[in-house]
């Protein structure tokens, strides 16, 4: 086992140097085409590398991490090490990101084909590749926002791919400001949690925090039950942004601008789980505070739901997965939050897989469309079978078919949910499944079945191989992810063998009834061969205005707080021009003016210097008599003093 | 060696003078002779600085290669210099933007050997506040370094240029007013009636009352200079209004010098004051932060974007110093560094967008990275910094100033942390505005930068990343300077 130390920190360096090296190379705009071997090769032998420490983890070794760490910075009590430390669920996450990047890296050969930006795209795919990978093997909370901080902004690079199109570009500003709301909260939860306990190391931060959990230390300014929930639901804030929870959800539709193959690895498999995984990966830190726990569980369940509605109605094909990876997130929340960790990591894995299957099938079928609206497809399936198949397989596993992946973690969230006593949420749950299988059959059937509905549909054929094997391997994992966990619980083992899974038989029958009949009622309404209207259309008008109208929380965000703050900032830059800046040249007026004004005491006229000196003999002598004066005399005396001394009259 | 020790900081500070002197006396029309003078006079300083750096013995600390000359005893006035960690690493950015400020301005036609002569002038007095360890020479350089502004911003200027250029000067000038009267109290109540900083520190022993009175008067006047809130809106007018290299050099290095002089003269000799103030100044500090950043969203004018973002950074150096943590200061100086790069960069960038588009207002450009995709790039890289990403220098200076912070005043670090989504907003939208969309087909001969200012962004921009990734060669050698500095543990 020890001789996987010294390849440890390569899982994430090889990506990166890849990175650097096709980055130089698309910038000197030099042998281009090179460039995805360099990528895919480096996180190949990444993702091995991570795969082997995972083979030795289920293949039940004594140790429960590798961990290799360097000194990096020190200041004072400000000290840094950076690190690698594969526990067993970074492990599998590293495994999970290593697999969907290379196949969505050998898919984008096939999609980007021709592209301007051929080179760069690579570039930034490894370098989002190496940052994600840094981040899921952090062993401390600072290297954790690095990297957290770093995905972050490959996110931006590449939703603006396009950046000449002004809707990308506005979609990669969107996506970065609106994730750094969440960063505010995630960087405060760093600073606190590290400034208390003296180190950013995880196993440092949990262990003194569980001494504040039974009072052994008092946390400052608060008690220590509030202390450990504003820790935690100050790094939850970061997941509400980066996993996009409500209300910070937002973003995530619009990051459609960016390539596809981006939004399947980016905005579906990997960086939006990161919020999941931090959970996850904090999670003794959770479940310190049962009321951090509860928010979580409930912004999941709003967020599922929520989301949820808004796919059914949406007509672009991009969007409609978005929007379910949203909801999907809002789930492996519910898990985390109602105590299901081995569940919530399970509905991460197994979604990962279907929904980067669902978002390149959906790749395929704008390549050969060029369009992204379901109302223009139709009939797709007899021209790209392929497409067709593994992306029903992808459909099944989302809507939760009985055997597909996600009917087994689904039902997992739901059934610990259930078990622990969160009936309502439990319900949400049940209730999003159904609306969940609804939506997916809509988005498959109004893409490949009936007859075409333009010109486009009528001409699209299956994409090159190179685009339709990483189809085709991540269906196997859409049909048998479940087996990941069943029958042989081997996620359960390796991450929480204490946690008792069984398979609860209530949550799973009615979910899968519910499931089963939004599949049914989907059939009914888009089953046809012709579509003249859709039939979403036909819900009640407020309701569907409301889901079409995404709860009103975009507009809110766009047209509340984005205006308020650009209005804010316009009044503060009158303020400085005119307040600010206007008593500074107030006070420079004043300058000038008294100087203009004594100005004209030197016009060069002798009679007049003659009389302002006779004034000023005046003065002096009144002010210097004045003083002399005794103490009684009257407030007239002065002057008379004054007058008859200067006027030659009687001394005194 | 011991010649060397005695006398590199001397040769850095009398290079550029001396260039700028032969400069004086070349005929003007021999333009390519005035551009290597001076690029000489410049760049000499860089290998010197480095070796300053490098040669600055760790184990032993403290203020090194001095050199103290008596000059006018009877008034305790020495030419002493010397540079501990803080000052090594200032000196250190210097160098590195007057030499890019001299590549940048290598198109200049109007009077370049007046303007170059002038630039170099101001830079020896910035480098001789940097390595002054007497208060009289201390106060003369800092007079030289920001006198020359005003002919080079009235001049060589854009715009309203008079009207900044005497704003500036006056309001510079009005805060030496405060620091004059503030040195010449230090002679006066301490009992060695010396102007030597060094002797200062160690037996100053200046009553609390004294101190809390004259950290005030050193705060407001260093404080106009370092552009805190109010009394910043020089810096705005004169930053657009100023000429690229001056721009570069005035909020790179210049501003540096108002926080240098808060923090050596006023913490270092005043710690009673400091520890007194040090809400108010953390307060100010978070205003600046948070105004500057939300006046950067609210502008049109590119430059004016970046010049209220050098008041929204300079909020962040002010506030480690503020927290009196020695993580906080250690935070502040390396901003003073990331900050100084970065706005370097930025200038140099406005410069170029400037001078081939013709336009400073944002909303009228769009889609330049098609045309300068090299500018586009470098300025991405310096907009990163700006907000503070993690492997950019800004992200390390900015966690430790919060981090420290948190430690002293917790609130204003909270409220200050508001600042990165704020900063992420401007820079993004200019980044947006300028570089991305479509192309605006009326700037169709827009070029990317040509030979020399590759020089200067590259390496620049280049800059902020491996300060970034590599912090500690510089985090170390600031920690060795802060231990004269009576700071919270």
């Amino acid at each position: 086992m020890t001789g996987f130390i010294h390849w440890l920190a390569w899982i994430p360096l090889l990506p990166l140097c890849a990175a650097i090296i096709t980055g130089v190379m698309a910038l000197a705009r030099k042998s281009e085409r090179a460039a995805p071997f360099i990528t895919i090769a480096a996180t190949l032998i990444s993702l091995f590398i991570s795969a082997a420490v995972l083979a030795r983890f289920l293949g039940g070794t004594t140790q429960n991490h590798l961990e290799v760490s360097f000194h990096w910075l020190q200041a004072g009590r400000f000290s840094i090490n950076l690190g690698v430390d594969l526990t067993h669920l970074a492990a599998l996450m590293a495994v999970l990101v290593g697999l969907v990047s290379s196949l969505v890296q050998i898919y984008s050969i096939g999609y980007m084909h021709g592209d301007g930006g051929y080179g760069r795209y690579f570039a930034y795919l490894a370098l989002f590749t190496a940052s994600m990978l840094g981040l899921v093997v952090a062993n401390n909370l600072f290297q954790l926002y690095v990297c957290w901080e770093l995905v972050g902004i490959c996110s931006y690079l590449l939703i603006g791919f396009w950046f000449h199109k002004k809707s990308a570009a506005d979609a990669a500003k969107k996506a970065f400001v609106v994730t750094r709301f969440g960063d505010v909260g995630f960087m405060l939860g760093v600073l606190i949690l590290s400034s208390f306990t003296g180190s950013f190391s995880y196993n440092q931060v949990e262990q003194t925090l569980s001494k504040v959990a039974i009072g052994a230390i008092q946390p400052p300014f608060f008690s220590p039950a509030t202390f450990l929930a504003v820790a935690a639901l100050l790094l939850f804030a970061g997941a509400v942004g980066k996993s996009a929870q409500f209300p910070l959800h937002i973003w995530l539709p619009d990051a459609m601008e960016g390539p596809t193959p981006v939004s399947a690895l980016i905005h579906a498999a990997t960086m939006v789980a990161a919020g999941v995984y931090m959970v996850a990966r904090l999670y003794p830190i959770f479940l310190l505070s049962s009321f951090a726990l509860g928010v979580i569980a409930w912004i999941g369940a709003i967020t599922a739901f929520i989301a949820a509605t808004i796919a059914i109605v949406q007509t672009d094909i991009k969007k409609v997965l978005a929007y379910s990876t949203v909801s999907q997130l809002g789930y492996m929340m519910i898990g985390l939050g109602v105590g299901g960790y081995v569940a919530g990591v399970f509905h991460l894995a197994t979604h990962a897989m279907f929904k980067a299957l669902l978002f390149l099938a959906a790749g395929s079928v704008i390549h050969a469309m060029g369009t992204n609206d379901l109302r223009e497809m139709g009939g797709l399936h007899r021209k790209m079978p392929i497409t067709s198949l593994t992306c029903l397989a992808g459909i099944l596993a989302l809507a939760g078919f009985p055997g597909f992946a996600g009917f087994w973690s689904k039902d997992e969230v739901l059934g610990v949910a259930l078990s622990n006593g969160q009936t309502l949420i439990f319900v949400i749950g049940v209730l999003s499944a159904g609306i969940t299988a609804f939506y997916s059959l809509r988005l498959w059937l109004m893409a490949f079945s009936g007859r075409p509905r333009s010109a486009s549909a009528e001409h699209a054929h299956e994409a090159p191989a190179v685009m339709t094997i990483p189809l085709i391997i991540l269906a196997i994992g859409a049909l048998f992810g479940g087996l990941m966990n069943f029958p042989h619980p081997f996620i359960g083992s390796l991450l929480n063998p204490a946690e008792h899974e069984q398979i609860n038989l209530v949550a799973m029958g009615l979910s899968t009834a519910v499931g089963l009949t939004g599949l049914a009622w989907a059939w009914l309404l888009y089953a046809k061969p012709e579509m003249a209207q859709d039939p979403v259309e036909r819900m009640p008008v407020s309701l569907y205005r409301t889901f079409a109208n995404l709860w009103g929380v975009d507009a809110f965000f766009t047209n509340g707080v984005a205006r308020w703050a650009l209005n804010i900032g316009r009044m503060v830059a009158w303020f400085d021009r005119h307040v600010v800046d206007g008593a500074v040249n107030g006070a420079a007026w004043m300058c000038g003016a008294s100087g203009r004004t004594l100005r004209r005491f030197t016009n060069g006229q002798a009679q007049f210097y003659a009389a302002v000196m006779i004034v000023a003999i005046l003065l002096a002598v009144w002010l210097v008599l004045g003083a002399m004066q005794p103490p009684n005399l009257t407030a007239a005396a002065p002057t008379r003093w004054a007058v008859t001394t200067t006027l030659g009259g009687r001394a005194r | 060696m011991s010649f060397l020790n005695q006398n590199i900081l001397t040769w850095i500070v009398l290079s550029p003078f001396i260039a700028a002197l032969l400069l004086i006396i070349t005929p003007p029309n021999r333009g390519a002779l005035i551009r290597w003078i001076a690029l000489l006079g410049a760049g000499l300083t860089l290998p010197l600085s480095i070796l300053v750096a490098i040669l600055y013995n760790r184990q032993q600390g403290g203020f090194q290669f001095q050199r103290d000359v008596p000059w006018i005893n009877s008034l305790g006035i020495q030419y002493h210099v010397g540079v501990d960690g803080i000052s090594v690493v200032l000196v250190l950015l210097t160098a590195i933007i007057i030499t890019a400020g001299v590549f940048a301005s290598w198109r200049v036609q109007n009077r370049t050997k007046e303007f170059l002569a002038l630039l170099l002038f101001l830079v020896s007095g910035v480098f001789g506040v940097f390595v002054s360890l007497d208060l009289f020479f201390f106060f003369l350089f800092y007079e030289i370094a920001v006198l020359p502004m005003y002919l080079l911003i009235g001049i060589w200027g854009t715009g309203r240029k008079e009207y900044s250029a005497m704003k500036l000067t006056l309001y510079l000038l009005f805060g030496s007013a405060f620091i004059l009267v503030g040195i010449l109290s230090l002679y006066f109540v301490s009992p060695q009636h010396t102007f030597d900083l060094l002797t200062l520190q160690r037996s100053g022993r200046f009553s609390y009352a004294f101190q809390r009175i004259i950290f005030l008067a050193f705060y407001i006047g260093f404080g106009i200079l370092a552009g805190i809130w109010p009394l910043h809106t020089w810096s705005p007018d004169g930053h657009a209004s100023a000429p690229t290299a001056v721009s570069m050099l005035h909020a790179g290095v210049l501003m540096k010098l108002g926080a240098y002089g808060i923090l050596r003269v006023g913490v270092g000799l005043l710690p009673g004051g400091a520890h007194t103030w040090a809400f108010l100044m953390g307060a100010i500090a978070t205003i600046n932060i948070l105004y500057g950043a939300f006046s950067a969203m609210g502008q049109t004018d590119f430059k004016y974007v970046v010049a209220y973002s050098s008041v929204s950074h300079m909020g962040v150096v002010m506030l480690g110093i503020a927290s009196l943590n020695p993580v906080g200061v250690n935070g502040a100086v390396m901003q003073m560094f990331s900050h100084g790069i970065m706005t370097g960069l930025f200038f140099a960038v406005v410069g170029l967008v400037y001078e081939k588009s013709h336009t400073r207002d944002i909303l009228k450009m769009g889609g330049f990275a098609k045309r300068m995709p090299g500018v586009a790039v470098a300025m991405t890289i310096g907009g990163l910094a700006s907000f503070g990403l993690p492997a950019t220098s800004g992200f390390i200076a900015e966690f430790m100033v919060f981090w420290g912070m948190w430690h002293t005043f917790p609130v204003l670090a909270a409220l200050s942390v508001i600042g990165i989504v704020l900063t992420a907003v401007y820079v993004l939208r200019i980044l947006q505005k300028i570089f991305l969309g479509p192309f605006t087909e009326q700037y169709h001969d827009l070029a990317d930068a040509q030979k020399t200012e590759w020089v200067a962004i590259t390496a620049l921009a280049a800059l902020l990343i491996l300060v970034g990734v590599m912090p500690s060669p510089l985090v170390n050698l600031i920690r060795l300077g802060l231990h004269g500095f009576h700071l919270n543990i």
